[in-house]
């Protein structure tokens, strides 16, 4: 069943995202035109549109996020959703992977346009990169991939927490049938503040912090959502 | 006779206001019972809790002899007041949502039914009036062979040759070893289907008894009883 869930959440934020990525993708290939036809005025004010879609990628898939989180709990959608034979924490668990596979790809995909800009304005910048692999030894191989494996952890368990900590706060909120949306804010803050407090008690390292975060968090939105959802 | 549903001293509050006070009923298998009552008696608080929309402050409840669940929702067809579908989707995408969650849906006679209706299953669910939304629906939770079916109000709001399409579609599609639990206030419309009437007020039960035996004792039909008990 979480197969089948993960794929309603990825083609429901992929249909509100798709214009942006295609956006991305369009004011990279644009400047590459621009500058070939020799228009730099013109191809500044398009990189100009390009920063400000790259804005928009990473300020929308937070709000699509949320907003799917939202409307498929707690508007009439919940309707369909509670009363589906799944697990509660399958539900969290679908939204939660897919929006951080959105949340990858849109830092993916702008790291992969700006880089396109960047060859695109100097060719020589790969001729440039001179990587003296005859050099590397084992050990050096090993501290690269630990390198890139905790870079990969610590954005993943960075996004999940942010995403765990919007889940939590706006089923807070829910419990609040009048002011859901000032109760939602109000949890936010107040996690957000328990966080940063757990984390200076605890004097773990970032790893091991963000992860028990995070569990607490989906802890919260599961127990709320099992045990005292009230679709009004 | 086999029951399908149980519940004792259930009890729902929403803070101080009371939605269902004490409720005790053993719904048996194969009976088509109207659930009645004035708006703002509890009828929909009640189905709500059936389905797990809502959870019951006190009591116990359970069907085919499971607390509910996601084992009760793999057998409860469920048809709420408002429109729960999701409107970025067209009609064959909702019939592939249904058949991928719920073994029970028969897609052919989803099919046959939308056939019926000419409704075309590459129309999309947001070009469409709210009545052919409510029909889509239906057809959806009436195409799954369910043991109960929980209609809220499903003839609330609907012109007369409406209500006649959804109560064939209701007696046509249920089957035999089920049974449909249809809110409603609109008594004379249904009150020729019903095998049994629950009777509720304020949140507590008045009366729940067959239609025969209520017309026998009472000495009227149950759209006059219902005009006397509930009269402002």
């Amino acid at each position: 069943m979480l197969i089948h869930l993960f794929k309603y959440e990825i083609k429901s934020i992929f249909r509100q995202l798709l214009p942006f990525y295609a956006a991305l993708i369009l004011f990279a290939l644009l400047e590459k035109v621009f500058y070939m036809l020799q228009m730099p005025t013109i191809m500044s004010f398009t990189a100009l549109f390009h920063i400000l879609i790259i804005a928009a990628v990473m300020v929308f898939t937070l709000v699509v996020i949320t907003r799917r989180f939202y409307s498929n709990f707690f508007s009439n959608e919940g309707y369909l959703t509670f009363t589906l034979p799944v697990k509660t924490w399958e539900l969290i668990t679908s939204k939660l992977i897919a929006a951080l596979l959105f949340a990858f790809t849109g830092m993916l995909l702008t790291f992969a346009t700006v880089f396109f800009l960047f060859v695109t304005i100097n060719p020589d910048i790969l001729s440039g990169i001179q990587f003296p692999f005859s050099t590397i030894t084992p050990d050096d191989m090993l501290n690269l991939t630990t390198h890139f494996a905790a870079f990969i952890y610590g954005t993943l368990m960075y996004d999940a927490t942010a995403i765990l900590i919007i889940y939590a706060s706006v089923s807070i909120g829910h419990l609040s049938r009048e002011h859901s949306i000032f109760c939602a804010f109000a949890a936010f803050f107040g996690l957000f503040i328990f966080g940063q407090i757990f984390s200076f008690v605890l004097g773990a390292n970032y790893y091991v912090t963000s992860l028990l975060l995070c569990g607490i968090f989906f802890i919260i939105t599961n127990y709320i959502l099992s045990h005292r959802l009230n679709l009004a | 006779m086999d029951s399908i549903l149980q519940c004792q001293n259930l009890t729902k509050h929403y803070g101080s206001t009371c939605g269902l006070n004490d409720l005790t009923l053993d719904i048996p298998r194969g009976r088509i019972i109207g659930l009645l009552g004035p708006n703002g008696s509890g009828k929909t608080t009640f189905i709500k809790l059936c389905t797990g929309l809502l959870v019951p402050t006190s009591g116990t409840l359970t069907i085919g002899g499971h607390p509910i669940g996601t084992e009760t929702k793999k057998i409860v067809s469920y048809l709420p007041e408002h429109t729960y579908i999701n409107n970025w989707m067209r009609v064959k995408e909702m019939l592939e949502f249904f058949s991928d969650f719920y073994k029970d849906f028969n897609v052919d006679k989803a099919r046959d039914m939308l056939q019926n209706l000419q409704i075309g299953l590459d129309d999309k669910l947001k070009n469409m009036s709210k009545g052919t939304k409510e029909k889509v629906q239906l057809i959806l939770v009436m195409s799954r062979e369910a043991d109960l079916y929980l209609l809220d109000e499903p003839i609330g709001g609907v012109d007369p040759a409406a209500r006649d399409y959804i109560i064939k579609t209701i007696l046509t599609n249920y089957q035999e070893k089920a049974s449909i639990i249809l809110s409603t206030h609109l008594i004379s419309e249904i009150e020729s289907i019903l095998d049994e009437a629950i009777l509720i007020k304020q949140g507590n039960l008045i009366l729940h008894d067959s239609v025969d035996e209520i017309r026998e004792k009472k000495g009227v039909s149950l759209d006059a009883l219902f005009r006397e008990e509930f009269k402002c």
